[in-house]
């Protein structure tokens, strides 16, 4: 006999106890990996657990507009940063081939990825040999990101009201086919998004569009909670990306409040990509952050 | 149906009305300083609200949203101010929406004063609640031009509206609660009106699920309580008005199974029911009287929870029988 079905309660984050219980409740889940289940290793070579931070003071001026070039010469320090090689062509090219079709999974929503860092990815990508005819934007169902052969997650830097942070893991619920069903009791799961049949192992590089981040849960876009952080943030392990940019959030929301300001509801999806999905790493002390460029609060020491 | 009802609602659908409580849009000035806006607002309902705003909408839907209209004036090279008129059943909902977040400068808009509390502005972005109606007036690049813009709009929209009053859930819970170890005092400031299980999480997480069976048909108000001094401690107040006996003991009854199985919660046998339990963070007790469940969390001992739950529920005491 089965036991009675249990939500997750806030005592469950006192005990720490919250893997336990979501383990319980995704095995069985149709088309899922068990929980415990590894995904395979993502672009080869790279480390699933370092993450690169690149940083430029002028990033935007004071009307919040991107200076393109200071972001293309960022763009390049983090490809860089990423595959640890030496060019941005090479770097690139290391991770796309030619013959690739490179959906780029932006965020429209809440706080958009900026247009120029879209613009810059797919102009890189480009420059690095893949046809433009072959870079195309996949944000919409499961059938947008089928036919791609690598996808790039590129969010926007922001908190969610209904998810704590709404970033790297929650940026392929549109490839669900079902959305609504991650807005309240099941936003825990999204991580078993990444291991659809359209999205697993296609994700080859997590690039985080942090110029201006939205540290609030929102849910919409709010001026109050954004603020200049002037960075891009990357890596191939999209838990360890998201787990470094959890902590700029937090850090971000205690300085705003002077002491402790959580966020609520705890962002669940995170730790469950790793423990429940086997998504990447979210132990912070086991993540090598590289950070390059302006280093005025930057938001992750501590 | 009638011909002529029927005629009516298709001709609502062909010009973009909903059928709900105010189907003509808010008066806005067409231009304000160098935006300009169309004559005509997007108007979104609960059947498009997710195509709007994806899944911010739960939060709208959470309340007892009926439409919104959108306003984007826009200038060549000074950005967008985006007006957003929310058409809610009553004042409590759009008093809700705003008490999700209190940050922000009170000011005053035509005849509201400074101190209404209804209309707060920071950085950009004004937030009111109007009578039934909750508005966001925002610029994304706040200049002296597009905030003097964005408070012209501020009061058009309050123009021959009240401030949202405060819901009777609130205005009884006490301020201060007296205790040996010093004075409790309600965090205003972080006091939310609601009627979802995922707008208390975004205030304060309780479960997953909507273990509390909260929902339009209940009025709720979180609470938090601090106690200030040499030992600081806070706990946090939940306050829900089932619209009858029989939903606030299967809301109660709910709560216990999915959070107090194991804490040696009995089986419920009478309407008012007092329970205090220590569990990981702390105490956490109950006490319910007809419709109206009164839950503590957080408690520092079990005296102070006792003392918190007797004092907040004597304000939800039903008056005595006159003789």
């Amino acid at each position: 006999m089965s036991k009675p079905f249990r939500p997750l309660t806030r005592r469950d984050f006192v005990r720490g106890t919250v893997g336990t219980a979501l383990a319980g409740s995704v095995v069985g889940v149709p088309g899922i990996l068990r929980a415990g289940e590894a995904v395979s290793e993502g672009a080869a070579g790279l480390s699933r657990s370092a993450v690169t931070v690149v940083r430029d003071a002028a990033a935007l001026d004071d009307r919040h507009k991107v200076d393109t070039a200071v972001l293309e010469e960022m763009l390049s320090a983090t490809i860089c940063g990423v595959t640890g090689l030496a060019t941005a062509r090479e770097a690139w090219q290391s991770l796309f081939k030619p013959q690739d079709g490179v959906g780029l999974v932006p965020t429209p929503h809440l706080n958009p990825t900026h247009d120029e860092v879209i613009d810059a990815v797919t102009a890189a990508l480009v420059d690095a040999g893949v046809p433009a005819g072959n870079v195309r934007k996949a944000t919409r169902g499961p059938d947008t990101a089928e036919p791609c052969t690598a996808l790039i997650a590129l969010p926007g830097l922001k908190a969610h009201w209904l998810t704590g942070i709404g970033t790297v893991i929650k940026n392929y619920i549109m490839f669900s086919g079902k959305p609504a069903k991650y807005h309240g009791e099941d936003s825990a799961k999204l991580g078993e998004i990444w291991l659809l049949p359209e999205v697993k192992d296609k994700t080859r590089l997590v690039l985080v569009d942090a110029l201006r981040p939205l540290c609030s849960k929102g849910p919409q876009p709010d001026p109050r909670y954004m603020w200049h952080y002037n960075g891009l943030i990357a890596g191939a392990d999209p838990v360890a990306v998201e787990t470094v940019c959890l902590r700029i959030i937090q850090h971000k929301r205690n300085a705003l409040r002077g002491g402790s300001w959580p966020l609520s509801p705890p962002p669940i999806c995170v730790e469950a990509a790793d423990t429940t999905y086997g998504l990447g790493n979210s132990d912070y002390a086991r993540i090598d952050v590289h950070t390059s460029g302006w280093d005025e609060e930057l938001l992750i020491e501590g | 149906m009638s011909v002529r009802a029927l005629l009516l609602a298709v001709f609502c659908v062909a010009c973009g009305w909903s059928v709900g409580l105010q189907a003509t849009p808010m008066k806005l000035p067409p231009t304000v300083g160098v935006w300009t806006a169309p004559e005509q607002p997007r108007v979104i309902d609960k059947a498009t609200i997710f195509e709007y705003m994806n899944g911010a909408g739960e939060l709208y839907l959470a309340y007892r949203f009926d439409h919104l209209d959108a306003h984007v004036y826009t200038s060549p090279d000074d950005g967008e101010i985006l007006v957003e008129i929310y058409w809610l059943e009553g004042p409590d909902d759009a008093y809700g929406l705003l008490s999700g977040d209190w940050f922000g400068d009170s000011v005053a808009l035509g005849d509201w004063p400074a101190d209404s509390g209804r209309a707060l502005y920071g950085m950009g972005l004004l937030r009111i609640a109007a009578d039934g109606v909750y508005a966001r007036v925002m610029t994304m690049t706040e200049t002296e031009a597009s905030r003097a813009a964005v408070m012209e709009l501020g009061r058009a929209i309050v123009e021959g509206r009240k401030p949202a009053g405060e819901p009777d859930l609130i205005s009884a819970l006490p301020a201060k609660i007296p205790s040996a170890a010093g004075d409790w005092s309600r965090r205003a400031d972080q006091t939310v009106f609601l009627r979802s299980h995922l707008v208390l999480n975004g205030a304060w997480y309780l479960a997953s699920e909507n273990i509390l069976q909260l929902g339009h048909s209940n009025e709720a108000v979180f609470a938090p309580y601090e106690r200030a001094g040499e030992d600081p401690k806070r706990a946090h107040a939940l306050v829900v008005r089932y619209p009858d006996a029989g939903a606030a003991l299967k809301g109660l009854a709910s709560f216990r199974a999915a959070y107090l199985a194991d804490s040696g919660a009995r089986e419920i046998v009478t309407p008012e029911i007092e329970e205090l339990y220590a569990i990981e963070d702390g105490w956490t007790g109950y006490w319910l009287e007809t419709n109206h469940l009164v839950l503590l969390f957080e408690g520092p001992d079990g005296g102070t929870a006792r003392t918190l739950l007797e004092t907040i529920k004597t304000t939800f005491l039903p008056p005595p029988e006159r003789p």
